[in-house]
């Protein structure tokens, strides 16, 4: 089964991009593999206790779940899966290697998106993105104004 | 009892008891080895008194003899017996050494014994002579057991004083470490009472249990500063809101009472009354709804409400109020189950909250697009409430949940400070959250989540 990849920030703004595939994805069972790109921590006691869950778990808010539960409600017989992941590499030929293990055939990428989390390896995922995966849809998103600075459900319906 | 004695008491009373263990050990694995010490010596002895005694003429006797002299020194009170072992002689000669007969049988019996008694010690070994039995046994004075014990015993009993001693003022300035700050932190506690609620405790930076507690005491002050300012603020407002239209139907019946008038006036003046006695009406009811609601102990009838039913009937509602209002309801989001919108709950609370929500959106952004949004997660209906009005300012944003009160851009419109309240007590009832979110002239947003098929 071929899955479809979202780049996201792990912020509610960022999940228009999963609304945009659903609404507009032919097929009638997706695969959906949302994937946020950070570090691996770098001290060895933190690299003792490492758990991908527990790293997600804090990087996720409570809205963006929220939002995440809205959208799989609205398009419950379109998802088969979504899941969220973590990715760690740095350079393309890492997410080269993730995409074929992955089974990965097509990414949908936000268009003119600014990240809300960006460090330098997130910055990297979305160019590395376009040269890796063999299917690209970019998605042109509207900019929030930034009116609210907390993040919230409301990013998700337009203003 | 207070708690730097019971420190102090644990502390000493576990350590006393280890400083016991420890030094009784130590006496008492050292008496066991002086003892047993001081039986190899007398054995010693012994042997080579019997050699000396009953092996005259031998060639070494001369050899053992100066070895003796020169080498085992006089024990205090040495004494050696040779007896000859016969079986009727024994408790005789027992009875003149001064020991049991027990005693010499059991040296016959193993080849050499021990026997200790008022301090002298008594060793015996077996010594065999042409085929006769000899028995020699010394006794001495245990002046190691006498001296050197009863030295360490002092020792070490001044040591446990020292260290008991020790061990409590140690206590005394742990326990007084310990519980100071907990000391000043009480002394400022009562420092504080409902004249001084702005004073709070210094919070220290390192993040110990006492600065939570400081920190605990400190949020507790807000909410209660902030308790306290709701409840001024609260009978302030109420009077002065009860008061302006009472001071108004008593100023038209003064003027319309002070001549004879003609019908027309009389008619203009009682109808001038009778709005603002309306007016009245209205807002004492108000406040005695917010009251009903805000009581936990009543039972509510609650039934099965869809919520995407209820805001079209709300839309229904405010247009019919406010014709000018403009309500954009966006259902893009629904979910496809219908179960998921299903909340259980009073159906005309629920109109009357998101009503009053729906009709300030629209009052304060002077009726511009109000947009209602729907969707719902795993647990919960969230319905979201924008509009592009006047927005509160920062610094009141925690005050719009007190009654009566109105933020200070609202003078150009009309209301009591009511309804937000109001909801929100409708909205606690149901389980659910309120929440406001506003920047000042940009726009308010206020998203109410319900919990879903809340069946208990």
């Amino acid at each position: 089964m071929n899955k479809i990849l979202i780049p996201t920030d792990f912020t509610v703004e960022s999940l228009n991009v999963l609304k945009y595939v659903l609404e507009h994805h032919s097929e009638k069972k997706l695969h959906i593999l949302l994937v946020h790109s950070t570090k691996l921590p770098d001290s060895i006691p933190e690299l003792l206790f490492f758990r991908k869950q527990t790293l997600m778990k804090s990087l996720m808010s409570n809205a963006f779940c929220e939002a995440k539960d809205i959208i799989a409600n609205k398009f419950c017989s379109k998802i088969h899966t979504i899941e969220t992941d973590l990715y760690f590499g740095i350079n393309r030929f890492a997410l080269k290697k993730y995409v074929e293990v992955h089974n990965i055939s097509e990414a949908y990428i936000p268009m003119n998106y600014t990240n809300k989390k960006a460090n330098r390896v997130n910055l990297h995922l979305i160019p590395q993105i376009k040269k890796v995966v063999p299917k690209i849809t970019e998605v042109e998103m509207e900019q929030d104004s930034n009116k609210y600075i907390q993040d919230s459900v409301a990013s998700l319906f337009k203003y | 009892m207070k708690t730097k004695t019971k420190i102090v008491l644990f502390f000493a009373s576990i350590f006393t008891l280890y400083i016991l263990i420890f030094s009784g050990f130590i006496y008492y694995s050292i008496s066991i080895y002086s003892y047993n010490d001081f039986y190899k010596r007398l054995e010693l002895r012994a042997i080579t008194t019997a050699k000396i005694e009953l092996e005259q003429p031998h060639p070494e006797i001369t050899t053992i003899k100066e070895f003796r002299q020169g080498y085992l020194e006089e024990l205090p009170n040495e004494k050696s017996y040779i007896l000859k072992w016969e079986v009727s002689e024994i408790k005789k000669d027992a009875e003149l050494i001064g020991i049991p007969v027990s005693f010499i049988e059991n040296i016959f019996k193993k080849g050499t014994a021990n026997y200790r008694s008022n301090g002298v010690f008594y060793t015996g070994v077996v010594h065999k002579k042409n085929s006769q039995t000899y028995i020699s046994i010394v006794s001495a004075q245990n002046y190691y057991n006498t001296h050197h014990n009863a030295f360490l015993k002092n020792l070490l009993l001044i040591s446990i004083l020292i260290t008991i001693l020790l061990i409590i003022g140690t206590g005394l300035w742990f326990s007084k470490m310990v519980l100071q700050p907990l000391n000043k932190i009480t002394l400022r506690v009562k420092n504080i009472s409902s004249e001084n609620m702005h004073l709070r405790l210094p919070i220290t930076e390192n993040n110990d249990e006492l600065s939570g507690l400081a920190k605990t005491f400190n949020d507790m002050l807000n909410r209660l500063e902030t308790a306290f300012e709701t409840q001024k603020n609260f009978i302030s407002n109420a009077s002065h809101e009860l008061n302006t239209p009472l001071t108004f139907i008593i100023g038209e019946a003064d003027v319309a009472l002070s001549r004879i008038r003609t019908p027309e006036e009389y008619i203009e003046s009682i109808n001038g009354i009778l709005e603002e006695a309306e007016k009245l009406d209205k807002k004492t009811k108000a406040l005695l709804f917010l009251a009903q609601t805000g009581y936990d102990g009543k039972v509510q009838k609650f039934e099965n409400v869809r919520i995407d039913q209820l805001v079209l009937d709300v839309k229904d509602t405010v247009t019919r109020i406010t014709p000018k209002s403009k309500i954009i309801i966006d259902f893009s989001l629904l979910p496809e189950s219908p179960d998921k919108l299903k909340v259980k709950g009073n159906e005309q609370l629920l109109h009357l909250a998101f009503s009053n929500i729906i009709m300030n959106a629209c009052k304060y952004s002077n009726n511009q697009d109000v947009r209602v949004s729907l969707g719902s997660t795993q647990k919960e209906v969230i319905v979201i409430v924008s509009d592009k009005g006047i927005g509160i300012p920062k610094s009141e944003i925690k005050y719009i949940y007190d009654p009566f009160f109105r933020a200070s851009n609202t003078n150009n419109f009309d209301g009591y400070g009511i309804g937000l309240p109001l909801t929100r007590n409708v909205v606690k009832m149901h389980n659910g959250v309120l929440n406001v979110s506003s920047v000042e002239d940009i726009g308010t947003r206020v998203e109410i989540k319900l919990p879903i098929g809340n069946y208990h």
